[in-house]
C-alpha cells in the first residue's frame, strides 16, 4: 500500500532488509533555537574548536549539539505516538529499560540488550554545529531561588535565621534564540512507512537539550530530502559552506542573530553545490523539488486516520522483520 | 602489480571507542585498527566487492550475541587481494565528555547497579578535524566510498584516496615501516626484527617496525615509503 504520491517507490524497500542494502535517505534541517536550550555535559555548554569555512580557515569555537541529544528526543517523539495509539503497551517497551524488540521504534533506532542481541539504527545523526561562533551564541544567566516575598534576604523562614542572605545562586550558560544548526538525518534502507515514521519524528520534535529546564524549545526547519546510495556530506563540512556563502553575501552581522531567511538561503544553494561534487548516485528534492512532497507528508501526519496508517505500516513491517530475523523473543532474558 | 591507494581520512564528528577502560575513563587511542576500517569502508560482507559472506555469518542488523566474527567475515578480503592496513594520527586533539544513560521519564534516579556496568562515565575521544592515514592495497582496482562513518558513536568521516603511482616490488631486504601495522598480518610472511607495541583489542598493533621481507616503493613520493608486501588478513588458531 503506497502512502505516499510524490515520491518514486523505488527509494524504498518494500521490507525492512536484515542486512544493509545501500539505499539511504537523508533528511535535510536546520535546527533553529527558539528559547534557551542546553546542551551541556560536566556543567558546561558542548562546544568544538573548528575551522570557521571552508573557504575561511581561521578557527572559531562553535556550540556543538551532540549526535545522541538531536535523536533521542526525536525518538522519543516517536515511541509516544506508538502509545497513544495502542501500538506499543507501556510495560512492554521501556526505552533504555527493556526493549519489546518487534515494534516500530526499536527495529529503526535499534537496541541493545547483552545476551538478547542488538539491533543496529537505521537511524544516524551527526554532531551539529553552529553557524556562528560560541561567543555571540550564548548568554550567562544567574539563577537564583528567592524568598517569596522576593528577596534573597530571610525573614526567618523555616528554619532559617531571620536577616540572613541564602546563597541559593547561581550561573549558567544558554544557548541565545536564533542559533542555527545545519543537521543532517540520516535513515538507511528506508521502507515508506519508516521513512515516514522518521519524518514524522523530525516535523514533531519542538524540544532538544536538558528537558527539566523547559527551555529547550528548538524548530527543525526541513529544507530538503536526499535520496542517494551512500552517505553524503558532513554537517560540519555544511556548516562551514553555509558560514562562507553568508560572509560572501555580508550577511553574518555580529552581534545580531542571523536573519532565518538568509540562512535557510544559504543553507540550500551552499548543499545544492555540495551534492554536486558528490561522486554517489542520488536524486535531490530540494526547494521547489521538496514542496510536494513536505505537503503531501504534512497533510498525512496532520489527521488521525492518516497517522495512524503510518504507525499500523510501520509495525506491521517492524512485526515481520522481528518475526523473521529476530525470533522468538527470549523474554526471560530481555528482562534479566 | 597491485593498487596501492594512501587514503586521508578527516573526522566531521567526534570519534570514540574505547581502546582501554580506566574505571569509568573510557579512552580512544589516536590510532584506528584495520579491522575498524575494514568493515567502515564498507569492504565486508559486499556485493560490490566481491566479499560476500554465506550463510548466517554475514553482516547483519540484527546481532543475536555480541561475539565478533573478523574471521569470518575478513577472509572474503584475502580473495580478492584487498588489505587495509590500521591509520596512523597525522595530526589530532582530544576531549573529555561525560556519557550517562538517558531514561524515558522527566528525572533520573540513581539506583544502586545490579550489574558490575557503570551508568555514567568519561569518554576520552577525538575531536573533530583530526586527520589520519593509511593504505589499501587491492589486486583489482578500488573504488572507495567519499564519506564513511566510524567508531561507537558512527561518527562521520571524509576519505580522501589517492592512488600510488607504478609500485616497484623489491625483493627480500631489512627496511623499517613507522606507521602502525597489524602483527598477526605480517609476521608470518615478513620477519619482524623490532618494533613499538599499541595496546588496544582485539590485536595489539605494533609501529616503527624494523623488518626483513618484501617491500613496494613508489615513483613520485617526497618521502622513502617502504610498503611491506604480502600482508593478509591472519588469525590465531
Amino acid at each position: 500500500m503506497a502512502l505516499l504520491k510524490s515520491v518514486d517507490a523505488k527509494f524504498f524497500h518494500t521490507e525492512i532488509p536484515y542486512k544493509p542494502m545501500g539505499k539511504y535517505a537523508h533528511f535535510l534541517t536546520v535546527r533553529v533555537t527558539e528559547s534557551y536550550p542546553l546542551f551541556q555535559t560536566d556543567g558546561e555548554l558542548n562546544k568544538a574548536r573548528v575551522r570557521a569555512g571552508i573557504r575561511d580557515n581561521s578557527t572559531i569555537s562553535r556550540l556543538a549539539m551532540f549526535k545522541r541529544k538531536q535523536s533521542t528526543p526525536e525518538r522519543l517523539v516517536g515511541r509516544e505516538l506508538l502509545r497513544t495509539y495502542g501500538l506499543v503497551k507501556p510495560e512492554e517497551c521501556e526505552y533504555n529499560v527493556e526493549f519489546g524488540m518487534d515494534n516500530p521504534d526499536c527495529i529503526i533506532y535499534g537496541f541493545a540488550i547483552g545476551d538478547s542481541g542488538s539491533e543496529k539504527s537505521k537511524v544516524v545523526v551527526d554532531t551539529a554545529f553552529s553557524i556562528t561562533a560560541f561567543d555571540e551564541s550564548h548568554e550567562t544567566f544567574t539563577l537564583n531561588a528567592p524568598f517569596e516575598n522576593g528577596t534573597m534576604a530571610s525573614k526567618g523562614e523555616k528554619g532559617s535565621k531571620p536577616g540572613e542572605v541564602t546563597s541559593r545562586i547561581n550561573q549558567q550558560d544558554h544557548i541565545r534564540p536564533q542559533v542555527f544548526f545545519p543537521s543532517i538525518v540520516t535513515l538507511k534502507d528506508p521502507t515508506e512507512a519508516s521513512f515516514l515514521y522518521v519524518f514524522n519524528n523530525i516535523l514533531r520534535t519542538r524540544h532538544y537539550g536538558a528537558q527539566t529546564t523547559r527551555t529547550g524549545r528548538v524548530r527543525n526547519e526541513l529544507l530538503g530530502v536526499v535520496f542517494a546510495d551512500g552517505e553524503i556530506v558532513s554537517n560540519l563540512r555544511w556548516t562551514q559552506a553555509i558560514y562562507d556563502q553568508m560572509q560572501a553575501d555580508g550577511t553574518l552581522k555580529a552581534p545580531d542573530p542571523l536573519d532565518e531567511d538568509d540562512v535557510l538561503q544559504a543553507a540550500t544553494t551552499t548543499i545544492q553545490s555540495l551534492m554536486a561534487k558528490e561522486f554517489i548516485v542520488h536524486t535531490d528534492l530540494i526547494g521547489h523539488d521538496f514542496e510536494p512532497l513536505l505537503t503531501e507528508v504534512k497533510e498525512l501526519t496532520a489527521s488521525e486516520a492518516g497517522i495512524r496508517s503510518i504507525l499500523k505500516q510501520a509495525d506491521d513491517e517492524a512485526k515481520a522483520y522481528a518475526e523473521k530475523h529476530i525470533g522468538k523473543k527470549k523474554v526471560a532474558s530481555a528482562r534479566s | 602489480m597491485p593498487h596501492v591507494y594512501r587514503v586521508m581520512l578527516e573526522l566531521h564528528d567526534n570519534l570514540y571507542f574505547a581502546t582501554r577502560e580506566i574505571g569509568r575513563l573510557y579512552e580512544t587511542e589516536p590510532v584506528l585498527h584495520n579491522y575498524a576500517l575494514s568493515y567502515a569502508l564498507g569492504l565486508v560482507d559486499s556485493e560490490q566487492y566481491a566479499t560476500t559472506v554465506s550463510g548466517t555469518n554475514g553482516y547483519h542488523y540484527f546481532c543475536s550475541e555480541q561475539v565478533p566474527q573478523y574471521q569470518v567475515h575478513l577472509t572474503p578480503l584475502n580473495q580478492q587481494g584487498i588489505y587495509v592496513t590500521p591509520a596512523r594520527a597525522v595530526r589530532h586533539s582530544t576531549v573529555l565528555n561525560t556519557w550517562k544513560y538517558a531514561d524515558n521519564r522527566y528525572h533520573v534516579e540513581m539506583q544502586k547497579t545490579q550489574k558490575n556496568i557503570p551508568s555514567f562515565g568519561r569518554a576520552k575521544e577525538i575531536a573533530p578535524e583530526s586527520q589520519f592515514e593509511f593504505f589499501v592495497i587491492s589486486a583489482q582496482s578500488l573504488t572507495l566510498p567519499h564519506w564513511i562513518r566510524i567508531g561507537k558513536w558512527m561518527s562521520k568521516a571524509e576519505l580522501q584516496v589517492k592512488e600510488l603511482a607504478s609500485p616497484k616490488r623489491h625483493p627480500v631486504q631489512e627496511f623499517l615501516f613507522p606507521y602502525p601495522l597489524n602483527p598477526l598480518d605480517v609476521m608470518f610472511t615478513n620477519q619482524v626484527l623490532s618494533y613499538d607495541t599499541i595496546n588496544m583489542p582485539p590485536v595489539s598493533l605494533i609501529r616503527n617496525v624494523r623488518m626483513r621481507g618484501d617491500f613496494y616503493t613508489f615513483d613520485g613520493l617526497s618521502e622513502a615509503l617502504k610498503l611491506p608486501a604480502n600482508m593478509e588478513y591472519r588469525f590465531g588458531d
